[in-house]
C-alpha cells in the first residue's frame, strides 16, 4: 500500500479543502482498502484496484460533505467562468499547488478522470476504475483538460 | 509528441511534485496518536488526583495526630484510591502503544481503547455508587457522634457534607454522559469501518 501512498494523498487532496478533511478521507480510504484487499483477485492491476476503492470512498465522502451538487455532469460553463476563483488566488504559491487548486474546482466526474490522467493512468484503466466505457472517459477527459486549461490560464493572467 | 500530450506531461510532472499533502501513513496513525494522548492525559489526571488525595489525607492525619475519626475516614479512602488506580492501569494494559503500524492493528487498538474506556466508566459508576452509599452511612454516623460540634460550628457540617454531596452529585451527572459519549464514539467508529466496507465492491 505504501507504493500507492503518494497517489492516494494527492487524490484525497483533490477531494478536500482542509487538512483535517484530507486526513479524515485518507483514514476512510485506508480502512476501505484494508477491508477490500482480501477480495482483490488480480483481474485488474493493483493500482487500478486501489484507485477504484479510493475513488468510491472519496465520492461517498464528498457526497456526505454536501458536495453532491458537483456530481451533475454539465458544469462546463461554471468551470470555464471560474478562472477568478478566490481559492485559486490563495493557492498560487507553487505550480503544483496551483494545479491542485484548479483540479479541485472541476466538477466531480471531470475531477475523477483528471486526477487519474495526472497519475498516469491510460483511458482503459480509468474506464476500469470508474466502471464506464472508454468513450465516456475520452469525452470527460477532453472536457476536463479544456476546463483545466481555462482555469490555469485565467489564474496566470 | 502532440501539443496535448506535452501539456499533459507538464501537468503530470507538476502533479507528482505536490509535496505538502499529508502522508498516507500519518492519516492511518492520526487517530491512534490522538487516542494515545488522551490516554496519557487521563492517566496523568488519575495519578495527579491520587497524589493530591494522599497529600490531603497525610495533612489531615498530621494535623489531628492520627485521630481515630480521621483514620476511620481516610483508611477506607486510601484502600478505595489504591483499588481505583490499580483497576485503571490494569484495564489499559497494552493500550498505550500500538502493537503495529498496519491498518488492522489500528482498527483493533482503537476498538480495544474505546471498549476499555466504556468499561472504565461502568466501573466508575459502580464504584462511586458504593462510595456514595458508604459516605451516606459515614455522614449519618459522624453527624450523630459529633452533633454538638456541628451545632456549635455549622460551617463544618456545611463544608464537609456539602462538599461530599457536590462531588458525588457531579460524578453521578458526569459519568453516564461520558459513558454515552464513548458508546456513541465506538458506534461511529464501527460505522466508519462498515461504510468503508461498502466501497469494497
Amino acid at each position: 500500500m505504501k507504493v500507492h501512498a503518494p497517489a492516494l494523498s494527492r487524490l484525497a487532496a483533490s477531494y478536500t479543502r482542509s487538512t483535517d478533511e484530507r486526513e479524515d478521507l485518507l483514514q476512510d480510504i485506508a480502512l476501505a482498502l484494508h477491508l477490500a484487499l482480501p477480495s482483490f483477485r488480480g483481474d485488474a492491476s493493483e493500482r487500478t484496484f486501489v484507485l477504484r476503492v479510493a475513488h468510491n470512498r472519496a465520492i461517498t465522502f464528498a457526497a456526505r460533505r454536501g458536495a453532491a451538487v458537483d456530481i451533475a455532469d454539465h458544469e462546463d460553463a461554471l468551470v470555464a467562468s471560474s478562472g477568478k476563483n478566490p481559492e485559486l488566488r490563495f493557492e498560487r504559491a507553487e505550480r503544483g499547488q496551483r494545479l491542485l487548486a484548479a483540479v479541485r474546482t472541476l466538477p466531480l466526474t471531470h475531477r475523477q478522470v483528471m486526477t487519474m490522467l495526472l497519475e498516469g493512468l491510460a483511458h482503459r484503466e480509468i474506464a476500469e476504475v470508474l466502471g464506464v466505457t472508454e468513450n465516456v472517459v475520452a469525452v470527460r477527459a477532453n472536457r476536463a483538460r479544456a476546463a483545466l486549461k481555462v482555469l490555469l490560464e485565467g489564474e496566470g493572467s | 509528441m502532440t501539443n496535448e500530450e506535452r501539456e499533459l506531461a507538464g501537468w503530470q510532472a507538476e502533479w507528482s511534485e505536490i509535496a505538502d499533502v499529508p502522508a498516507f501513513e500519518r492519516a492511518i496513525g492520526a487517530r491512534v496518536a490522538r487516542d494515545r494522548r488522551r490516554l496519557l492525559v487521563a492517566a496523568a489526571g488519575e495519578v495527579g488526583g491520587a497524589i493530591l488525595g494522599i497529600a490531603v489525607i497525610a495533612w489531615l492525619l498530621a494535623r489531628t495526630h492520627g485521630s481515630a475519626f480521621i483514620l476511620s475516614v481516610t483508611i477506607p479512602l486510601l484502600v478505595f484510591l489504591g483499588a481505583w488506580l490499580t483497576r485503571f492501569f490494569e484495564m489499559r494494559r497494552g493500550l498505550f502503544r500500538a502493537p503495529g503500524e498496519s491498518v488492522a492493528a489500528f482498527i483493533e487498538l482503537t476498538r480495544k481503547r474505546l471498549a476499555a474506556e466504556i468499561e472504565w466508566m461502568r466501573f466508575a459508576r459502580r464504584s462511586t455508587t458504593i462510595l456514595g452509599i458508604a459516605v451516606v452511612f459515614w455522614a449519618a454516623w459522624a453527624f450523630v457522634k459529633y452533633f454538638d460540634e456541628y451545632t456549635a460550628e455549622p460551617w463544618r457540617a456545611v463544608v464537609g457534607f456539602g462538599g461530599a454531596v457536590i462531588i458525588l452529585a457531579g460524578l453521578a451527572w458526569w459519568i453516564p454522559r461520558k459513558q454515552a459519549r464513548l458508546t456513541g464514539e465506538l458506534a461511529r467508529f464501527e460505522e466508519v469501518v462498515g461504510r468503508a466496507s461498502l466501497d469494497v465492491s
